[in-house]
């Protein structure tokens, strides 16, 4: 077992900063690193969902003739009508032409019956407080082994206490994308670290813009997005107060303090990341694909799982831990 | 007053003006604003009630307050002005809603000379008056009673019952309103003689002969499903051009329609400076790909053929049309746009803001301070005219306007020109609106002369 810290992975994924986008509770930090020129498939475009052979067996399948090796995005999960809805609990590496049978997967919808049907369609990532214990639980085989962790997720967004995500993913779902809109995933993107408040929540980094566009909706809409949504929905005043003027007294003065303002956000929030606890993680190895390597991270803050080629993190989904989500600092 | 807030107001207000029949108090909620519109500027307040889509129950507010109000005060020219006003509005409500204004006129107890002048005018020379007296008897006789004075008209009536349709006190108190003297004592007498027929049809004539002015508002039929390519041939060109990439044929055919659809709409002689927002969001996603673009493009394409001088600061996007990429920095165009000079800035925007949510707001916020009165209006390009606007208005202190159709265009460039500061904003408000009010008043053609 090897140990590496949080912000040090940044530097070996040679990732740069971009400007910070605000809207709400919810804060994105863009991240801009080398493309890996299309050694990588993406999630939609790359990767098939073959059918579901049993509950909690997902069978997914990078087609034969596809552009490159796909890396399955953590907790990557469907949903389709008049079946049984899954998530992943663990991310993978699959060939063009291959195949992999997830017997470790999740029903998300404790009392639906029907096997999702093979199709390439949209996907979801589970929402960030599910995320930590479907980790802990992947190489468990027992279908409703996320229902209890749904249901009180449920309980806590105000609705009933059952182990039924699309309660959440589906009817909660025009509130949801739009956070599609509400932030702009920018040209050249591989990465984005998302924060609630001030307080860094998670971690995500592809391989290429072309990955990270593929997975960034279900990401800012379903899984950050959902976080965003409670925090908001629990104190909408926090988070809609009314804007503050400046104290400018023409407009040259005004575009200045405007600019002033948002770099002092801006360095506040880099601040925030800089006075962070030290956090190192436990790594331990998971899979290999010749010069890739997944890898599965433990942290006392954070958990996620992470993808190096030949010593580069060409790919990572950190993300806080239940523990430091409810955490007071953290509700900011 | 600010006239935006005054047009939305107009627009969007829609609780019913009501006169109960037992209460001898009246009293609406936005009484003392129209008091006050009025008060300031009384020629274009009365104007803004005869554009389109001005609420039933705001003009029948409008009508009480000219009514209500005394003009000896006012210039010649807005004494016409309003008295023009009132009549088309008179002639455009329902019956029903004008005597609803009779009958608070009646219970405040208002009786100017004007105002009664006027109500006779209209009980007397209704082109359904036979109808309108007979359905509506008790209403209608309250507000004869009420303009001629209770003992005059029940002296008048009672003679007329006699069959005295000449009597001298009948012509010189009570006919002497009507136009028609014979129709009116007839229809008088058989008021005063018989009680309701025992069959009537279900929609009153009154009603129908008003209908024909109502057809005239309504706005061209919308399509009951919505697609990218069913709301305008502008945006569903563009559509296709986005979709498909660069297309010679299609690129014209986008300039052709661009042009047809600029015959439609207002011209304005002064300067526009234009934000317009064609970040990464404004491409949608799924069946609404390209959709909020498109449209956004579209206004904008008409836009600069029907205004003297635009200046057009785009938030994101590149190349021709552009194409939708990039953050949205609003606050920081809308400062670049107002370093213009305009007489008014317009915001195309789906309405996300996200260089920092809140921005827009806070330098609008600081614009008096600044010293910085140009109006601005946020202009919503939607998908659909149900679209939710919760999470998408980035400054709520702004003027707001939405489109999601084509045929919104004219609307909404009357509607940003009528906004506009300074002479060229005053011209415009003051020509479109006298144009609205002669163009209204060849399609009704008042039969209330008399006033």
């Amino acid at each position: 077992m090897a140990h590496t810290e949080l912000m040090p992975l940044l530097q070996i994924a040679q990732q740069s900063f971009g400007a910070v986008q605000r809207s709400g509770a919810l804060a994105v930090l863009p991240l801009y690193g080398p493309d890996t020129n299309g050694k990588f498939a993406g999630p939609l475009s790359g990767l098939k969902l073959a059918g579901v052979k049993g509950y909690g067996n997902v069978e997914l399948e990078n087609p034969r003739g596809s552009s490159g090796i796909s890396i399955v995005p953590l907790h990557i999960g469907y949903i389709q009508d008049r079946a049984q809805n899954h998530a992943m609990c663990r991310s993978a590496f699959l060939a063009p032409g291959q195949k992999l049978l997830f017997q470790d997967a999740c029903c998300v919808q404790q009392s639906q019956g029907g096997y999702l049907q093979g199709a390439e369609q949209w996907f979801f990532i589970l929402p960030l407080a599910l995320r930590e214990e479907a980790l802990s639980l992947r190489r468990v085989q027992s279908y409703g082994k996320l229902w209890p962790a749904i249901a009180r997720l449920n309980v806590d967004l105000g609705l009933p206490e059952r182990g039924h995500l699309e309660q959440i993913v589906c009817r909660q779902r025009p509130y949801l994308t739009q956070y599609a809109s509400r932030f702009e995933l920018l040209k050249g993107q591989t990465g984005a670290l998302f924060f609630l408040g001030q307080r860094l929540v998670g971690m995500e980094i592809a391989p290429s813009p072309r990955y990270f566009a593929e997975v960034w909706m279900p990401l800012v809409c379903f899984c950050y997005g959902v976080a965003a949504m409670q925090l908001e929905r629990n104190s909408p005043a926090a988070h809609s107060a009314p804007a503050e003027p400046f104290a400018a007294r023409n407009l040259e003065d005004l575009r200045h303090e405007l600019a002033e303002s948002r770099r002092r956000a801006q360095d506040a929030l880099m601040e925030s990341l800089r006075a962070m606890p030290r956090e190192t993680f436990a790594l331990d190895e998971e899979e290999r694909f010749l010069d890739l390597s997944l890898k599965t991270l433990t942290g006392k803050s954070f958990v996620g799982q992470t993808v190096d080629d030949g010593g580069r993190l060409v790919y990572a989904s950190i993300f806080a831990r239940k523990d430091f989500l409810t955490s007071p600092m953290a509700a900011v | 007053m600010d006239m935006a807030l005054l047009r939305r107001h107009l627009r969007c207000e829609t609780t019913a003006l009501v006169v109960g029949r037992k209460n001898t108090t009246i009293a609406w909620a936005d009484e003392t604003f129209h008091r006050q519109a009025f008060a300031q500027q009384p020629a274009w307040y009365a104007l803004q009630a005869v554009a389109p889509e001005v609420q039933p129950g705001q003009r029948m507010r409008v009508l009480f307050q000219i009514l209500e109000s005394a003009q000896a005060g006012l210039s010649a020219e807005t004494q016409q002005v309003v008295r023009r006003v009132a009549r088309v509005l008179a002639v455009v409500m329902p019956a029903d809603d004008v005597l609803t204004v009779f009958l608070a006129l009646r219970r405040r107890r208002i009786n100017r000379k004007p105002a009664r002048r006027f109500m006779l005018d209209y009980l007397l020379n209704h082109p359904c008056l036979e109808d309108l007296a007979l359905r509506r008897r008790p209403a209608w006789i309250d507000c004869l009673e009420h303009a001629l004075g209770r003992d005059t008209a029940r002296g008048a009536l009672a003679i007329l019952q006699r069959g005295k349709c000449n009597d001298p006190y009948v012509r010189r108190n009570l006919l002497r309103f009507a136009g028609d003297k014979d129709r009116a004592a007839k229809a008088l007498i058989s008021l005063c003689g018989s009680s309701r027929p025992a069959v009537m049809p279900r929609l009153p004539r009154y009603a129908v002969y008003h209908q024909r002015f109502e057809q005239v508002e309504q706005r061209s039929p919308r399509p009951k499903t919505v697609t990218a390519t069913n709301r305008g041939d502008i945006a569903a060109t563009l559509v296709h051009l986005y979709r498909g990439g660069p297309n010679e044929e299609l690129s014209r055919a986008v300039d052709a329609y661009a042009e047809a659809a600029c015959q439609l709409a207002p011209r304005f002689d002064g300067t526009v400076s234009l934000v317009l927002d064609v970040s990464g969001s404004t491409q949608g996603y799924g069946e609404r790909e390209y959709c909020c673009v498109s449209q956004s493009v579209a206004l904008h394409m008409v836009l600069k053929r029907c205004c003297a001088t635009l200046h057009v600061h785009q938030v994101g996007g590149s190349g021709a049309p552009p194409r939708p990429e990039g953050s949205t920095d609003l606050a920081s165009s809308v400062l670049d746009a107002l370093a213009d000079r305009p007489d008014v800035v317009m915001v195309i925007s789906d309405g996300y803001e996200n260089v920092r949510a809140g921005d827009l707001a806070g330098v609008v916020a600081s614009l008096p301070t600044a010293g910085i009165a140009v109006p601005i209006v946020f202009c919503h390009s939607k998908f659909t005219e149900k679209d939710d606007l919760a999470l998408r208005r980035p400054a709520p202190g702004l003027a707001e306007l939405q489109f999601w159709h084509e045929d919104d265009f004219v609307d909404v460039l009357h509607e940003v020109f009528s906004m506009a500061g300074g002479d060229a904003g005053k011209r415009f408000v003051e020509t479109s609106l006298k144009n609205v009010l002669d163009q209204r008043e060849k399609e009704v053609m008042p039969w209330l002369t008399r006033n």
